[in-house]
């Protein structure tokens, strides 16, 4: 367990964190591109660290699923009452005179 | 337009569309009385500017088109929170993500990586796209605007952050913690089911 937590902090010193990591998928994914520091450090870790390797597909999952998602014409359908639209358009008249 | 007949046009346009409207409205804001504002507040600009509406495109496009420009001025007045305010909100959705990695602040492997890659057309699935509603709701409404604004706007990410009025650094830190939750959520939800 002691062995285990030293090689963390050696690979953190070394490369990034697991968590710095994630932030720079997204970093590179918004901006487009990182410093070449930066972007080795993340490809090499990456190369090496199979859970932040499973995060970079599922990152890429999120953003398809999430714009597909939105996009899903299965908004749910709502109503609104007639006397809540008789309502509004009396509010609309009311505020468009004068 | 004579008065007569913008009232007349407003009339059927608040019959027609209301609901349609405020269905859309709904699905993108959290709180239902604030899309009745929304709604409300587009046929006014929709009436206010009635003569300029030639009909070439459909009033039901038209209309929401002013729509989801109302919604990204909520978004932005949300979006553009002092910074230094935390909200008990945003602190348990920070707490929850940074949970997700352990005290060398490497990951917390929770075994369920695969899953995520075994799962072919999750959208066509009723339940799925159910569960991460459900994911997407729970964001605080901050982390929401950002991430839908990508949607509604269909534009770069400088555009975007141009519209929201927040930096690109703003930005991406949000959406990135945004994205950890909604792996959070699926992971406990959809996933492991635990």
């Amino acid at each position: 367990m002691v062995w285990k937590g030293l090689m963390e902090k050696l690979m953190n010193f070394m490369l990034f964190s697991c968590k710095k990591v994630t932030t720079l998928i997204e970093k590179k994914e918004v901006l487009g591109k990182l410093s070449w520091m930066q972007n080795t450090k993340l490809k090499v870790h990456t190369s090496m660290c199979d859970a932040c390797k499973s995060y970079a597909d599922q990152s890429r999952q999120l953003d398809d699923t999430i714009m597909k998602h939105l996009d899903n014409k299965d908004v749910p359908q709502k109503i609104l009452q007639d006397d809540t639209k008789s309502k509004m358009l009396q509010t609309i008249l009311d505020k468009s005179e004068g | 337009m004579e008065t007569i007949n913008k009232e007349k046009e407003l009339s059927g346009w608040v019959h027609e569309y209301a609901d349609y409207l405020y269905s859309w409205a709904s699905y993108k804001v959290k709180d239902s009385n604030l899309a009745q504002d929304l709604v409300q507040e587009t046929f006014l600009s929709a009436y206010t500017s009635i003569d300029g509406f030639k009909g070439n495109s459909s009033a039901k496009t038209w209309l929401t088109t002013i729509l989801n420009r109302k919604i990204i001025d909520h978004y932005r007045k949300v979006s553009r929170r002092p910074e230094s305010l935390i909200t008990e909100e945003n602190e348990r959705s920070l707490a929850a993500t940074d949970s997700m990695f352990n005290e060398n602040n490497r990951w917390q492997v929770n075994g369920l990586e695969s899953m995520w890659q075994e799962e072919e057309n999750l959208l066509d699935d009723h339940q799925f796209n159910h569960t991460f509603d459900i994911c997407l709701k729970d964001l605080p409404p901050v982390w929401y605007a950002s991430v839908t604004a990508k949607f509604i706007l269909q534009k770069k990410p400088d555009a975007i952050c141009q519209e929201l009025g927040i930096s690109m650094s703003n930005y991406w830190q949000v959406i990135h913690r945004a994205k950890l939750q909604l792996k959070k959520c699926l992971d406990t939800k959809w996933f492991g089911k635990d």
